[in-house]
C-alpha cells in the first residue's frame, strides 16, 4: 500500500486555502444526519467535539476520567506559540514554520507545519473570545514571552497554567454544546477497540468503567484525540492514567503507527526518589538560565553538596559546551546528564541525578532577585523534595515528557483507516523528531478548532448519510474480541501486579531505548519485551471482576497494550540508523557528540503496519520533501 | 502511599482500595479525599496527590474518607461522582461563542489587574474540596469562581447575569447546600481561591472565624434565585439587602423590594453568597 499524504500542490502559502476550497462541503441541513465519535477530551478532543457540534453534527464524546476537564493537557505549564508578531520583533508565519521544521530536525511534513503556523494566530483570537485569562501588559494588550530558544517572543501564557486555562476554555465550549444537546458526553468510558465496516471506521467499543459493561457506539466517522504514549517508560511527566490503548487498538485494526521512536526527554525534572514513585514532575527549563549544572569530580562521592569544594565540582556542560554552557538544547542537556550518571558521578540517594545550583546566582544577584524569577518553581521543588533550593543545590534528572510519534495521518488528519481521524499528540504530524516548547498546545487546538471541522466534511460528503447502526456483524464480533481479552486478563490469576510489569517494561525501555540508544541495547530489549509480555499473560494478578468498577483491571489492560507497543518503539529505533531530534543512536554522532542525521537514507516518516503481536510489522515510507527549509546540521558549540 | 498500599494488598490477594488520581501534580483536580478529617489533608495550597508521608509522624494511624456530600455519590471506596460540577458549568459557565471568526485578540484590551483577578478565580481545578469542607455541602466557591472569572472580563460580562442565575439555579438543583458563610471552603481550596480583594481590607480576621450573618429563612424562599426573581415582602428597603457572589466580591446586588438585581463588583461587600442585613 502506497502512502498518500494528500498534500496539496502549489506554493506553500496557498495550499491550505486552496485545499479548503477543494474540499467538499456538507450541506448545513444534512450535518445533523452525521454522527461523529470523538475519543478524548484534551485540547484536541474537547475543541473538536465542541466545534463539530457547533457546525451541526451529532457528536458523541468519550473520556476515561470522571470529567472531560481532567485530560492531561491541563498540566502544560509554559505557554502556546502563535505567529502574531505583536512585539514587532520579526516574527511571521514563515518564521514559526521555519523554526518548527528546523526544531523537528527536518523530520516533519512541511505542508502540515506551514498550516499549523498559519492557524496559530486564530487560536489566540478564539481563546481570548472564550474568556481565557491570558497574561496582559498594563496597556491591556496581550503579553508575550520567549521560550525554548526561539529568537522572538511569540509565546502567550496564563501564569504557569496555560494548559489548564486553554483546556478549561475548550471544556467550556464543550459544556455549552452538551447543554444544547448536540454533544452527548460519556465520561468514565474507556475505548477498547475501533469497529470497521467495509474498511471504514464506523464505531467503537467501550468499557463502562463504572459498571464494567461493554458498550458499542456507531458513527459515520471516529476521531481519536487520546494523547501520547510517554508512559510506556512507566515514569514520565504524563498523568498516571495516560496510555496508548486507543491508538494501539486502532493500529491493530489497520492504522499505521508512525515514528514511535521520536520521544522527547525533558532535562529538568525532579528526579526519581524511590522505588514507590509513580510519576515525575517537570520544572520549567528556564531554571537553566541562572542555575549551574554540576556533578562531583569523584565517582560515588557521597558528601553533601555543600561540603564539596569548588575544585572538586565538575560543571560538565560549561566545560563541554563553552559557548552555550548550561543553555544547550533539551536533548543535549538530557544526554549529558545521563552520561554523567552512567559513569558513576550521579548524586542523591539513587545516584540518578545531577545538581542544578543557584549558589552563584544568589551570590551575584541576591536572593530577592532569584526569588522573583523562580520563586514558584523553588516552592514546587521544596514541596516535592522537602529540600530548600536556596541553601542547597536542586537535584534534577531528565524524564519522558512527550511523544512526537503517533498514528500516521494524511494532510486531512485521516489515518490509513478511512473515516478514522487522529488529532493532537496522538498523531505524528507536525513536530518531526523533536517538539519545540509551547507548540503542543498550539497543535492540539489547531487540529481541533480549525483543521478537522473542514477536512472531516470532505470525507463525510463522499460517504453515506444513511443512519448508522451498531447492529452489524462487525460490532458483535469486535465486542466479543474485546470481552475475550478482558476475560483472558482476569483468568490469569498469577502473582505479580500489573504495575510491577509496567515498571519492568519501563525500566528496560528507559535503559535501552531512552535518551541514548544503540543497536546492542535495542536488540536486547527486543528479546526481553516478548518475554515480559509472555510472563504477563501467565502471571499477572488482577483482583476483582470485570463486572464492576475495577481500576486494577483498567491498569492491566493498558499495561498489556504498552507491552505490545513497546516492541514497536524499539523496532523503530533500531531501524532508524541515524540520530535526529529525540532519537539519538550512539553509533551515529558527530565527533563532538551531536546528533548526526542521515538525510540520504532516512529522510522519511516510518509508518508501521501491524502484522500480529510479536510478528515483524511492515514498514511503509513516506518520503519527506524539503522545498522551503533546507536541512542543515545543528550545532551548539 | 496508596499505590504502595494497593500493591501490597494485591500481592496478599486482597482487594485494593479504589481512588481517583491522574496528573499527580495538583492541577487536574481528579484526586481528593478527607485525610484525618481535613480535605486534601489540610496542607495549605496542596492537593491530596502532593501530600507526602513525611508530613505524618512515624507509626501514626491515618484516616482517609471520600468527599461527603449529597451531590457527590460515592462510587467505590474513595471514588466519588462529581458529575454535578460538570452540570453546573454546562448551565452557563462559558462565553457563548462558537469557533471561528473571532476578532483579533488585541482588538479588545483588558485591564491587566482585571485579567489577573479573573485568573485567580479561573485557577479552580474542580476537585470538590470546597464542597467537602462546607458544613452545608455548598458548591458556592466552585460556582462563584467561574461566575467571577468570566464576569470580570469584557467577553464574559455580556452574559454575566444570565450566567450567574443559571449556575446558581443548577447548583441548587444538583443538591448542593446553601452558603452560610463559614468560609471553610477557602481554607481548604488547594488553589487558594478566596475573596482576597475584600479580605485584604480586614487584617487580623482569621479565615475561619465566625462571621456575623443573617441567614434568611422563609417558606417562600427555597432557592437563591427565588430571592432574585421576586420581591421579598418580609424585608423592607431600608435594610438594604446585599447579595454577592463568592470569590473576588463579584456577584449580584438585589433590591429586595423591586426584585431587581445588577451585576456587581466591588470591595464593599465582605461575605459570600448570602443575605445579610447592613
Amino acid at each position: 500500500m502506497a502512502l498518500d499524504a494528500k498534500i496539496p500542490g502549489g506554493p506553500i502559502e496557498t495550499r491550505w486555502d486552496r485545499h479548503r476550497f477543494d474540499l467538499k462541503l456538507v450541506n448545513p441541513a444534512n450535518k445533523r444526519k452525521y454522527r461523529i465519535i470523538v475519543v478524548g477530551t484534551g485540547l484536541a478532543g474537547a475543541s473538536v467535539a465542541a466545534s463539530l457540534a457547533e457546525l451541526g453534527y451529532e457528536v458523541l464524546n468519550f473520556c476515561f476520567q470522571d470529567s472531560p476537564r481532567r485530560a492531561h493537557s491541563i498540566a502544560a505549564q509554559g505557554g502556546i506559540n502563535a505567529a502574531k508578531n505583536y512585539p514587532n520583533d520579526g516574527d511571521s508565519i514563515y518564521r514559526l514554520f521555519y523554526d518548527t521544521v528546523k526544531g523537528g530536525d527536518y523530520r516533519a511534513r512541511e505542508s502540515n507545519v506551514y498550516r499549523l503556523a498559519q492557524i496559530s494566530g486564530n487560536i489566540i483570537d478564539q481563546c481570548v473570545a472564550q474568556g481565557v485569562p491570558f497574561a496582559r501588559e498594563y496597556s491591556g494588550l496581550l503579553a508575550n514571552r520567549s521560550f525554548g530558544g526561539a529568537q522572538v517572543s511569540r509565546t502567550f501564557y496564563a501564569r504557569g497554567q496555560t494548559g489548564q486555562q486553554l483546556l478549561l476554555g475548550a471544556y467550556s465550549a464543550l459544556s455549552r454544546q452538551i447543554e444544547a444537546g448536540k454533544v452527548k458526553m460519556f465520561p468514565r468510558r474507556e475505548m477498547l477497540d475501533v469497529v470497521l465496516a467495509d474498511g471504514h471506521a464506523r464505531g467503537i467499543i467501550c468499557r463502562n468503567l463504572l459498571t464494567g459493561a461493554y458498550e458499542k457506539y456507531a458513527a459515520h466517522a471516529v476521531v481519536l484525540a487520546t494523547g501520547g504514549y510517554g508512559n510506556v517508560f512507566f515514569l514520565s511527566t504524563n498523568a498516571v492514567g495516560s496510555n496508548v490503548t486507543a491508538t494501539w487498538r486502532a493500529h491493530k485494526r489497520g492504522a499505521f503507527f508512525a515514528n514511535p521512536c521520536y520521544t522527547q526527554i525533558h532535562p529538568t525534572c525532579i528526579p526519581v526518589h524511590g522505588e514507590g514513585q509513580s510519576k515525575l514532575t517537570l520544572m520549567s527549563e528556564s531554571l537553566r538560565n541562572d542555575g549551574r549544572v554540576w556533578v562531583p569530580r569523584r565517582q560515588g562521592d557521597t558528601r553533601a553538596a555543600n561540603d564539596i569544594p569548588e575544585a572538586e565540582r565538575n560543571y560538565y556542560l560549561e566545560e563541554r559546551y563553552p559557548s552555550f554552557g548550561n543553555l544547550v538544547p533539551r536533548d543535549v542537556a538530557s544526554r549529558a546528564a545521563k552520561k554523567m550518571c552512567d559513569e558513576g558521578f550521579g548524586v542523591g540517594e539513587t545516584r540518578l541525578a545531577v545538581y542544578l545550583d543557584f549558589r552563584d546566582a544568589i551570590k551575584r544577584d541576591g536572593r530577592a532577585t532569584i526569588e522573583k524569577k523562580y520563586g514558584n518553581l523553588f516552592q514546587m521543588y521544596e514541596k516535592i523534595t522537602g529540600e530548600d533550593p536556596y541553601t542547597m543545590p536542586m537535584r534534577i534528572f531528565p524524564a519522558s515528557h512527550y511523544a512526537m510519534g503517533g498514528l500516521w495521518v494524511d494532510y486531512n488528519l485521516m489515518s490509513t483507516v478511512p473515516g478514522l481521524f487522529v488529532l493532537g499528540e496522538a498523531n505524528f504530524s507536525d513536530h518531526g523528531a523533536n517538539r519545540l516548547g509551547a507548540s503542543a498546545l498550539m497543535q492540539g487546538l489547531a487540529d481541533g478548532y480549525f483543521v478537522i471541522p473542514y477536512t472531516i466534511g470532505g470525507y463525510l460528503a463522499a460517504a453515506t448519510s444513511k443512519p448508522v447502526s451498531d447492529d452489524g456483524r462487525e460490532f458483535g464480533e469486535t465486542m466479543a474480541e474485546v470481552e475475550a481479552r478482558v476475560h483472558k486478563i482476569l483468568a490469569v490469576n498469577g502473582k505479580r501486579t500489573a504495575r510491577d510489569f509496567h515498571k519492568e517494561l519501563g525500566k528496560l525501555l528507559w535503559d535501552h531505548c531512552g535518551m541514548a540508544r544503540n543497536a546492542n541495547g535495542l536488540k536486547k530489549a527486543l528479546v526481553r519485551i516478548p518475554e515480559i509480555r509472555a510472563e504477563f499473560w501467565e502471571n499477572v494478578r488482577v483482583t476483582g471482576t470485570g463486572e464492576e468498577f475495577n481500576q486494577e483491571l483498567e491498569r492491566a489492560g493498558r499495561v498489556a497494550d504498552f507491552l505490545e507497543f513497546g516492541e514497536l518503539l524499539v523496532r523503530d529505533a533500531l531501524h532508524r540508523e541515524e540520530s535526529c531530534g529525540g532519537h539519538f543512536r550512539e553509533e551515529h554522532q558527530t565527533p563532538d557528540n551531536e546528533a548526526k542525521r542521515d538525510d540520504e537514507h532516512f529522510s522519511y516518516a516510518a509508518a508501521w503496519e501491524f502484522q500480529g503481536v510479536g510478528a515483524e510489522p511492515t514498514l511503509h515510507k513516506e518520503p519527506l520533501a524539503f522545498e522551503y527549509v533546507k536541512p542543515t546540521q545543528r550545532s551548539y558549540k | 502511599m496508596l499505590d504502595q498500599l494497593n500493591e501490597n494488598l494485591i500481592t496478599e490477594g486482597k482487594e485494593p482500595i479504589s481512588f481517583d488520581s491522574d496528573c499527580r501534580e495538583g492541577i487536574c483536580g481528579m484526586c481528593g479525599a478527607v485525610v484525618n478529617g481535613l480535605p486534601h489533608g489540610g496542607e495549605k495550597g496542596t492537593t491530596l496527590c502532593q501530600v507526602h508521608m513525611r508530613s505524618f509522624a512515624d507509626g501514626s494511624t491515618i484516616t482517609i474518607e471520600p468527599w461527603r456530600s449529597a451531590a457527590f455519590p460515592v462510587i467505590r471506596d474513595l471514588v466519588i461522582d462529581r458529575g454535578a460540577f460538570d452540570k453546573i458549568i454546562q448551565s452557563g459557565g462559558y462565553v457563548s461563542v462558537s469557533t471561528g471568526g473571532a476578532q483579533d485578540a488585541n482588538a479588545l484590551p483588558i485591564n491587566a489587574d482585571a485579567a489577573e483577578s479573573a485568573m485567580d478565580a479561573a485557577a479552580c481545578i474542580g476537585c470538590g474540596a470546597c464542597v467537602a469542607a462546607c458544613p452545608n455541602g455548598s458548591a458556592m466557591l466552585f460556582t462563584a469562581a467561574k461566575v467571577s472569572h468570566l464576569a470580570q472580563l469584557p467577553q464574559g460580562r455580556v452574559e454575566a447575569k444570565r450566567r450567574a442565575l443559571a449556575m446558581v439555579d443548577r447548583m441548587d438543583e444538583q443538591g448542593f447546600g446553601h452558603c452560610s458563610n463559614h468560609r471553610e471552603c477557602e481554607v481548604f481550596c488547594p488553589k487558594e481561591i478566596s475573596g482576597a480583594p475584600h479580605r485584604a481590607l480586614e487584617p487580623g480576621i482569621p479565615a475561619r472565624a465566625a462571621r456575623p450573618r443573617l441567614v434568611l429563612e422563609h417558606p417562600q424562599i427555597r432557592k437563591i434565585t427565588d430571592l432574585i426573581s421576586r420581591p421579598i415582602p418580609l424585608l423592607s428597603s431600608e435594610r438594604d439587602i446585599s447579595f454577592v457572589g463568592r470569590g473576588p466580591a463579584h456577584g449580584l446586588r438585589v433590591n429586595p423590594v423591586s426584585g431587581s438585581f445588577s451585576s456587581y463588583y466591588s470591595n464593599g461587600f465582605r461575605d459570600g453568597l448570602l443575605v445579610r442585613g447592613r
